[in-house]
Protein backbone atom coordinates (compact mmCIF):
# COMPACT_ATOMS: atom_id res chain seq x y z
CA UNK A 1 0.00 0.00 0.00
CA UNK A 2 1.19 3.49 -0.84
CA UNK A 3 2.47 5.62 2.05
CA UNK A 4 -0.15 7.77 3.72
CA UNK A 5 1.27 11.14 2.72
CA UNK A 6 0.11 14.46 1.30
CA UNK A 7 2.00 16.80 -0.98
CA UNK A 8 2.97 20.31 0.09
CA UNK A 9 0.57 21.56 -2.58
CA UNK A 10 -2.30 19.72 -0.86
CA UNK A 11 -1.28 21.03 2.56
CA UNK A 12 -1.21 24.58 1.14
CA UNK A 13 -4.77 24.07 -0.18
CA UNK A 14 -5.92 22.71 3.19
CA UNK A 15 -4.40 25.79 4.90
CA UNK A 16 -6.21 28.11 2.47
CA UNK A 17 -9.55 26.37 3.08
CA UNK A 18 -9.01 26.35 6.85
CA UNK A 19 -8.28 30.10 6.86
CA UNK A 20 -11.60 30.80 5.09
CA UNK A 21 -13.48 30.08 8.32
CA UNK A 22 -11.93 32.95 10.36
CA UNK A 23 -11.98 35.23 7.30
CA UNK A 24 -15.74 34.77 7.00
CA UNK A 25 -16.33 34.84 10.75
CA UNK A 26 -14.36 37.62 12.41
CA UNK A 27 -11.58 38.89 10.13
CA UNK A 28 -13.47 41.90 8.62
CA UNK A 29 -14.98 42.88 12.01
CA UNK A 30 -11.63 42.63 13.78
CA UNK A 31 -9.79 44.71 11.18
CA UNK A 32 -12.52 47.33 10.78
CA UNK A 33 -12.65 47.69 14.57
CA UNK A 34 -9.05 48.91 14.59
CA UNK A 35 -8.45 50.49 11.17
CA UNK A 36 -11.92 51.63 10.05
CA UNK A 37 -11.94 52.26 6.30
CA UNK A 38 -8.25 51.28 6.19
CA UNK A 39 -9.12 47.65 7.07
CA UNK A 40 -8.53 46.55 3.48
CA UNK A 41 -4.98 47.98 3.58
CA UNK A 42 -4.39 46.00 6.78
CA UNK A 43 -5.77 42.84 5.11
CA UNK A 44 -3.45 43.34 2.13
CA UNK A 45 -0.37 44.01 4.25
CA UNK A 46 -0.83 40.85 6.37
CA UNK A 47 1.06 39.23 3.51
CA UNK A 48 4.37 40.62 4.87
CA UNK A 49 4.37 38.83 8.26
CA UNK A 50 2.86 35.77 6.53
CA UNK A 51 5.77 35.46 4.10
CA UNK A 52 8.20 36.02 6.98
CA UNK A 53 6.48 33.20 8.88
CA UNK A 54 6.69 30.83 5.89
CA UNK A 55 10.44 31.53 5.47
CA UNK A 56 11.03 30.91 9.20
CA UNK A 57 9.06 27.63 9.13
CA UNK A 58 10.95 26.49 6.01
CA UNK A 59 14.31 27.15 7.70
CA UNK A 60 13.25 25.44 10.94
CA UNK A 61 11.94 22.29 9.26
CA UNK A 62 14.54 21.88 6.51
CA UNK A 63 17.75 23.43 7.74
CA UNK A 64 18.01 22.79 11.46
CA UNK A 65 20.85 20.49 12.51
CA UNK A 66 20.42 17.99 15.31
CA UNK A 67 22.15 14.82 16.53
CA UNK A 68 19.33 12.64 15.15
CA UNK A 69 19.58 14.24 11.69
CA UNK A 70 16.82 16.31 10.13
CA UNK A 71 13.78 16.98 12.37
CA UNK A 72 10.63 15.01 11.56
CA UNK A 73 8.33 17.89 12.46
CA UNK A 74 7.94 20.91 14.75
CA UNK A 75 7.99 18.66 17.87
CA UNK A 76 11.55 17.62 17.00
CA UNK A 77 12.50 21.23 16.25
CA UNK A 78 11.36 22.25 19.76
CA UNK A 79 13.28 19.33 21.29
CA UNK A 80 16.46 20.33 19.43
CA UNK A 81 16.23 24.05 20.11
CA UNK A 82 14.89 24.13 23.68
CA UNK A 83 15.78 20.68 25.02
CA UNK A 84 13.52 17.69 25.72
CA UNK A 85 11.62 19.09 28.74
CA UNK A 86 10.86 22.52 27.29
CA UNK A 87 10.11 20.91 23.90
CA UNK A 88 7.50 18.67 25.52
CA UNK A 89 5.96 21.58 27.43
CA UNK A 90 5.66 23.57 24.20
CA UNK A 91 4.12 20.62 22.34
CA UNK A 92 1.53 20.12 25.07
CA UNK A 93 0.79 23.85 25.08
CA UNK A 94 0.14 23.61 21.34
CA UNK A 95 -2.00 20.50 21.84
CA UNK A 96 -4.12 22.23 24.49
CA UNK A 97 -4.43 25.34 22.36
CA UNK A 98 -5.53 23.32 19.30
CA UNK A 99 -8.22 21.58 21.38
CA UNK A 100 -9.57 24.88 22.77
CA UNK A 101 -9.38 26.55 19.36
CA UNK A 102 -11.23 23.71 17.62
CA UNK A 103 -13.83 23.62 20.39
CA UNK A 104 -14.48 27.35 19.88
CA UNK A 105 -14.69 26.90 16.10
CA UNK A 106 -17.06 23.96 16.54
CA UNK A 107 -19.28 26.02 18.79
CA UNK A 108 -19.21 28.88 16.27
CA UNK A 109 -20.25 26.40 13.58
CA UNK A 110 -23.26 25.30 15.65
CA UNK A 111 -24.25 28.82 16.69
CA UNK A 112 -24.02 30.07 13.11
CA UNK A 113 -26.18 27.29 11.73
CA UNK A 114 -28.75 27.94 14.44
CA UNK A 115 -28.80 31.68 13.80
CA UNK A 116 -29.01 31.35 10.01
CA UNK A 117 -30.70 28.12 8.99
CA UNK A 118 -31.73 25.59 11.67
CA UNK A 119 -33.32 27.93 14.21
CA UNK A 120 -35.12 25.35 16.37
CA UNK A 121 -32.49 22.61 16.26
CA UNK A 122 -30.66 21.79 19.54
CA UNK A 123 -26.99 22.77 19.21
CA UNK A 124 -25.87 19.47 20.73
CA UNK A 125 -27.33 17.65 17.71
CA UNK A 126 -25.40 19.83 15.21
CA UNK A 127 -22.12 19.46 17.10
CA UNK A 128 -22.49 15.70 17.45
CA UNK A 129 -23.27 15.27 13.75
CA UNK A 130 -20.20 17.24 12.72
CA UNK A 131 -17.96 15.40 15.18
CA UNK A 132 -19.14 11.96 14.06
CA UNK A 133 -18.20 12.85 10.49
CA UNK A 134 -14.81 14.30 11.44
CA UNK A 135 -14.16 11.28 13.68
CA UNK A 136 -14.33 8.85 10.76
CA UNK A 137 -12.37 11.10 8.37
CA UNK A 138 -9.64 11.92 10.92
CA UNK A 139 -9.19 8.19 11.62
CA UNK A 140 -8.76 7.50 7.92
CA UNK A 141 -5.90 8.22 5.54
CA UNK A 142 -4.54 11.76 5.36
CA UNK A 143 -3.95 11.37 1.62
CA UNK A 144 -7.71 10.93 1.05
CA UNK A 145 -8.42 14.04 3.06
CA UNK A 146 -5.82 15.95 1.02
CA UNK A 147 -7.43 14.88 -2.25
CA UNK A 148 -10.88 15.87 -1.00
CA UNK A 149 -9.55 19.36 -0.14
CA UNK A 150 -7.97 19.58 -3.59
CA UNK A 151 -11.29 18.88 -5.33
CA UNK A 152 -13.26 21.14 -3.04
CA UNK A 153 -10.81 24.00 -3.60
CA UNK A 154 -11.71 24.23 -7.29
CA UNK A 155 -15.40 24.50 -6.40
CA UNK A 156 -14.54 27.13 -3.83
CA UNK A 157 -12.70 29.27 -6.41
CA UNK A 158 -15.78 29.30 -8.62
CA UNK A 159 -17.93 30.42 -5.67
CA UNK A 160 -15.47 33.19 -4.71
CA UNK A 161 -15.39 34.57 -8.27
CA UNK A 162 -19.20 34.53 -8.33
CA UNK A 163 -19.44 36.31 -4.94
CA UNK A 164 -17.02 39.04 -6.07
CA UNK A 165 -18.97 39.70 -9.28
CA UNK A 166 -22.38 39.53 -7.58
CA UNK A 167 -21.44 41.77 -4.64
CA UNK A 168 -20.11 44.51 -6.91
CA UNK A 169 -23.60 46.04 -7.19
CA UNK A 170 -23.75 46.72 -3.41
CA UNK A 171 -20.21 47.98 -3.14
CA UNK A 172 -19.86 51.67 -2.30
CA UNK A 173 -16.48 53.31 -2.77
CA UNK A 174 -17.12 55.83 0.03
CA UNK A 175 -17.06 52.93 2.53
CA UNK A 176 -13.41 52.13 1.79
CA UNK A 177 -11.97 55.47 0.64
CA UNK A 178 -10.67 57.99 1.71
CA UNK A 179 -8.69 56.60 4.65
CA UNK A 180 -8.05 59.30 7.27
CA UNK A 181 -4.95 59.76 9.44
CA UNK A 182 -6.47 58.11 12.52
CA UNK A 183 -7.38 55.03 10.47
CA UNK A 184 -3.86 54.85 9.02
CA UNK A 185 -2.52 54.81 12.60
CA UNK A 186 -4.71 51.78 13.31
CA UNK A 187 -3.39 49.77 10.34
CA UNK A 188 -0.32 48.24 12.14
CA UNK A 189 -2.66 46.87 14.83
CA UNK A 190 -5.01 45.60 12.14
CA UNK A 191 -2.09 43.80 10.45
CA UNK A 192 -1.21 42.12 13.75
CA UNK A 193 -4.80 41.03 14.31
CA UNK A 194 -5.12 39.82 10.73
CA UNK A 195 -1.90 37.81 10.87
CA UNK A 196 -3.47 35.40 13.37
CA UNK A 197 -5.25 33.62 10.49
CA UNK A 198 -1.88 32.40 9.15
CA UNK A 199 -1.43 30.29 12.31
CA UNK A 200 -2.81 27.35 10.30
CA UNK A 201 0.52 27.18 8.43
CA UNK A 202 2.40 26.72 11.73
CA UNK A 203 -0.03 24.04 12.90
CA UNK A 204 0.59 22.16 9.63
CA UNK A 205 4.29 21.85 10.50
CA UNK A 206 3.38 19.33 13.21
CA UNK A 207 2.98 16.61 10.61
CA UNK A 208 5.73 17.38 8.12
CA UNK A 209 6.83 13.73 8.23
CA UNK A 210 3.59 13.07 6.31
CA UNK A 211 4.55 15.57 3.59
CA UNK A 212 6.17 14.13 0.49
CA UNK A 213 8.05 17.25 -0.68
CA UNK A 214 8.89 19.24 2.43
CA UNK A 215 11.60 21.08 0.49
CA UNK A 216 8.75 23.02 -1.15
CA UNK A 217 7.44 24.50 2.12
CA UNK A 218 8.67 27.96 1.11
CA UNK A 219 7.32 27.82 -2.46
CA UNK A 220 3.81 26.58 -1.69
CA UNK A 221 3.72 28.38 1.68
CA UNK A 222 4.23 31.73 -0.04
CA UNK A 223 1.60 30.89 -2.68
CA UNK A 224 -0.83 29.91 0.10
CA UNK A 225 -0.08 33.15 2.00
CA UNK A 226 -0.75 35.25 -1.09
CA UNK A 227 -4.03 33.43 -1.80
CA UNK A 228 -5.16 33.72 1.86
CA UNK A 229 -4.33 37.45 1.85
CA UNK A 230 -6.30 37.96 -1.39
CA UNK A 231 -9.30 36.07 0.00
CA UNK A 232 -9.03 38.13 3.20
CA UNK A 233 -8.99 41.27 1.07
CA UNK A 234 -12.08 40.09 -0.80
CA UNK A 235 -13.78 39.33 2.54
CA UNK A 236 -13.07 42.85 3.80
CA UNK A 237 -14.11 44.49 0.51
CA UNK A 238 -17.40 42.56 0.32
CA UNK A 239 -18.42 43.37 3.93
CA UNK A 240 -16.86 46.81 4.45
CA UNK A 241 -17.85 47.98 0.96
CA UNK A 242 -21.46 46.94 1.61
CA UNK A 243 -22.03 48.03 5.25
CA UNK A 244 -19.39 50.68 5.99
CA UNK A 245 -17.13 51.03 9.02
CA UNK A 246 -19.85 52.07 11.50
CA UNK A 247 -22.32 49.28 10.84
CA UNK A 248 -19.91 46.39 10.19
CA UNK A 249 -18.51 45.91 13.76
CA UNK A 250 -22.06 45.69 15.15
CA UNK A 251 -23.08 42.76 12.91
CA UNK A 252 -22.82 39.18 14.17
CA UNK A 253 -22.65 37.58 10.70
CA UNK A 254 -21.44 40.33 8.32
CA UNK A 255 -20.44 38.07 5.45
CA UNK A 256 -23.72 36.23 5.59
CA UNK A 257 -25.65 39.53 5.67
CA UNK A 258 -23.61 40.86 2.74
CA UNK A 259 -24.51 37.79 0.69
CA UNK A 260 -28.14 38.06 1.73
CA UNK A 261 -28.52 41.50 0.14
CA UNK A 262 -26.92 40.41 -3.15
CA UNK A 263 -29.25 40.60 -6.12
CA UNK A 264 -28.10 40.20 -9.72
CA UNK A 265 -30.60 42.17 -11.87
CA UNK A 266 -33.36 40.88 -9.60
CA UNK A 267 -32.95 37.42 -11.15
CA UNK A 268 -30.38 35.72 -8.91
CA UNK A 269 -31.12 36.25 -5.21
CA UNK A 270 -30.72 34.45 -1.84
CA UNK A 271 -27.36 32.98 -2.78
CA UNK A 272 -26.45 32.73 0.93
CA UNK A 273 -27.87 29.20 0.99
CA UNK A 274 -25.08 28.10 -1.37
CA UNK A 275 -22.56 29.76 0.87
CA UNK A 276 -23.92 28.13 4.05
CA UNK A 277 -23.23 24.75 2.47
CA UNK A 278 -19.77 25.90 1.63
CA UNK A 279 -19.16 27.20 5.18
CA UNK A 280 -20.15 23.87 6.64
CA UNK A 281 -17.60 22.06 4.44
CA UNK A 282 -14.93 24.66 5.33
CA UNK A 283 -15.72 24.10 9.03
CA UNK A 284 -15.49 20.36 8.50
CA UNK A 285 -12.04 20.75 6.91
CA UNK A 286 -10.86 23.03 9.74
CA UNK A 287 -12.00 20.67 12.50
CA UNK A 288 -10.67 17.52 10.78
CA UNK A 289 -7.32 19.15 9.98
CA UNK A 290 -6.84 20.23 13.60
CA UNK A 291 -7.86 16.81 14.94
CA UNK A 292 -5.34 15.16 12.59
CA UNK A 293 -2.58 17.51 13.82
CA UNK A 294 -3.55 17.03 17.49
CA UNK A 295 -3.60 13.24 17.10
CA UNK A 296 -0.17 13.37 15.46
CA UNK A 297 1.21 15.37 18.41
CA UNK A 298 -0.33 12.78 20.78
CA UNK A 299 1.18 9.94 18.74
CA UNK A 300 4.67 11.38 19.00
CA UNK A 301 4.55 12.67 22.56
CA UNK A 302 2.77 9.67 24.13
CA UNK A 303 4.73 7.23 21.93
CA UNK A 304 1.64 5.61 20.43
CA UNK A 305 1.88 3.03 17.64
CA UNK A 306 -1.00 4.51 15.60
CA UNK A 307 -2.28 8.07 15.26
CA UNK A 308 -5.90 6.90 15.14
CA UNK A 309 -5.81 5.63 18.74
CA UNK A 310 -5.75 9.27 19.91
CA UNK A 311 -8.63 10.41 17.68
CA UNK A 312 -11.57 9.10 19.80
CA UNK A 313 -10.50 10.75 23.10
CA UNK A 314 -9.69 14.00 21.27
CA UNK A 315 -13.11 14.11 19.63
CA UNK A 316 -14.89 13.63 22.98
CA UNK A 317 -12.71 16.27 24.71
CA UNK A 318 -13.43 18.75 21.89
CA UNK A 319 -17.16 18.05 22.22
CA UNK A 320 -17.14 18.75 25.97
CA UNK A 321 -14.94 21.86 25.54
CA UNK A 322 -17.34 23.13 22.86
CA UNK A 323 -20.28 22.72 25.23
CA UNK A 324 -18.46 24.32 28.17
CA UNK A 325 -16.90 27.26 26.32
CA UNK A 326 -19.92 29.57 26.05
CA UNK A 327 -23.67 29.76 26.51
CA UNK A 328 -24.32 32.46 23.95
CA UNK A 329 -22.94 33.62 20.63
CA UNK A 330 -21.95 37.15 21.69
CA UNK A 331 -19.83 36.01 24.66
CA UNK A 332 -18.12 33.50 22.38
CA UNK A 333 -17.44 36.15 19.74
CA UNK A 334 -16.03 38.49 22.38
CA UNK A 335 -13.83 35.74 23.81
CA UNK A 336 -12.55 35.02 20.32
CA UNK A 337 -11.85 38.53 19.09
CA UNK A 338 -10.46 39.92 22.38
CA UNK A 339 -8.52 36.92 23.58
CA UNK A 340 -8.25 33.83 21.40
CA UNK A 341 -7.14 35.67 18.22
CA UNK A 342 -4.20 37.10 20.22
CA UNK A 343 -3.25 33.69 21.61
CA UNK A 344 -3.46 32.38 18.04
CA UNK A 345 -0.95 35.08 17.08
CA UNK A 346 1.42 33.94 19.84
CA UNK A 347 1.28 30.25 18.84
CA UNK A 348 1.05 30.90 15.12
CA UNK A 349 3.68 33.60 14.66
CA UNK A 350 5.57 34.55 17.86
CA UNK A 351 6.69 31.06 18.95
CA UNK A 352 8.15 30.08 15.52
CA UNK A 353 9.94 33.46 15.30
CA UNK A 354 11.40 33.12 18.82
CA UNK A 355 12.40 29.52 18.05
CA UNK A 356 14.18 30.72 14.90
CA UNK A 357 16.09 33.41 16.83
CA UNK A 358 17.08 30.95 19.58
CA UNK A 359 18.16 28.35 16.98
CA UNK A 360 20.25 30.97 15.20
CA UNK A 361 21.82 32.10 18.48
CA UNK A 362 22.68 28.52 19.40
CA UNK A 363 24.23 27.89 15.99
CA UNK A 364 21.67 25.24 15.04
CA UNK A 365 20.85 26.95 11.74
CA UNK B 1 -26.04 11.87 29.67
CA UNK B 2 -27.11 8.39 28.68
CA UNK B 3 -26.62 9.25 24.97
CA UNK B 4 -23.16 10.57 25.73
CA UNK B 5 -22.21 7.35 27.49
CA UNK B 6 -23.62 5.32 24.58
CA UNK B 7 -21.46 7.32 22.15
CA UNK B 8 -18.45 6.86 24.42
CA UNK B 9 -18.99 3.10 24.49
CA UNK B 10 -19.44 3.02 20.70
CA UNK B 11 -16.13 4.91 20.30
CA UNK B 12 -14.39 2.38 22.52
CA UNK B 13 -15.88 -0.53 20.54
CA UNK B 14 -14.67 1.03 17.26
CA UNK B 15 -11.17 1.40 18.71
CA UNK B 16 -11.20 -2.09 20.25
CA UNK B 17 -9.68 -3.74 17.16
CA UNK B 18 -6.77 -1.29 17.08
CA UNK B 19 -6.14 -1.69 20.80
CA UNK B 20 -6.31 -5.50 20.59
CA UNK B 21 -3.68 -5.67 17.85
CA UNK B 22 -1.47 -3.11 19.58
CA UNK B 23 1.55 -4.67 21.27
CA UNK B 24 2.58 -1.54 23.15
CA UNK B 25 1.48 -0.96 26.72
CA UNK B 26 1.65 2.83 26.30
CA UNK B 27 -1.24 2.71 23.78
CA UNK B 28 -3.60 1.06 26.25
CA UNK B 29 -2.48 3.20 29.22
CA UNK B 30 -2.96 6.41 27.18
CA UNK B 31 -6.35 5.26 25.92
CA UNK B 32 -7.71 4.30 29.34
CA UNK B 33 -6.56 7.57 30.97
CA UNK B 34 -7.82 9.73 28.08
CA UNK B 35 -11.25 8.03 27.96
CA UNK B 36 -11.60 8.30 31.76
CA UNK B 37 -10.96 12.05 31.45
CA UNK B 38 -13.58 12.24 28.68
CA UNK B 39 -16.13 10.38 30.80
CA UNK B 40 -15.41 12.57 33.85
CA UNK B 41 -15.71 15.79 31.80
CA UNK B 42 -18.94 14.51 30.25
CA UNK B 43 -20.48 13.64 33.62
CA UNK B 44 -19.44 17.07 34.99
CA UNK B 45 -21.04 18.83 32.03
CA UNK B 46 -24.31 16.93 32.04
CA UNK B 47 -24.72 17.14 35.84
CA UNK B 48 -24.29 20.95 35.83
CA UNK B 49 -26.73 22.21 33.21
CA UNK B 50 -26.99 25.75 34.68
CA UNK B 51 -23.26 26.49 34.91
CA UNK B 52 -21.72 29.55 33.29
CA UNK B 53 -19.70 29.20 30.11
CA UNK B 54 -15.96 29.94 30.06
CA UNK B 55 -16.59 32.90 27.75
CA UNK B 56 -19.11 34.50 30.15
CA UNK B 57 -16.70 34.07 33.09
CA UNK B 58 -13.91 35.55 31.00
CA UNK B 59 -16.00 38.52 29.89
CA UNK B 60 -17.01 39.26 33.50
CA UNK B 61 -13.45 38.86 34.74
CA UNK B 62 -11.97 41.32 32.26
CA UNK B 63 -15.08 43.53 32.23
CA UNK B 64 -15.59 43.73 28.49
CA UNK B 65 -18.72 45.66 27.72
CA UNK B 66 -21.48 44.84 25.30
CA UNK B 67 -23.06 41.79 26.93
Amino acid sequence: MRDDKVSMYQLAIICILVSIVPIVRYFPISLTDTAGRGAWIGALLTIIPAILLVCVLHELINKIKSKEGKPKNLNNVFDTVYGKVMGKILSFAYLLWILIFVAAQLRFFGERLISTTYIYTPIIFLLTTMLILTFFVARGRISNFGRFAEIFFELFLIIIVFVVIASASNFEIKNVWPVNKQEIMGIPRAILRGTSIFGTLTIGMFFTEKIEDRKNIKKYGIIASVVIAIIGLIGVFVTLGTFGKDLLPTLAQPFFMALKVISVFGVIERIESIFVTFWVVADFILITYNIIVASNICKQRFKLTKRRIAVTPLVFIIFIFAMLIANNFFALQMLFTKFMANINLIFGLAVPLITYVVAKARGLL
Amino acid sequence: MIYYLILLTTGILIDFKDLKTSSKKSDIVFYIIAMTVCAALGVFFFLNPNREGVAEIFVKMFRFGGI
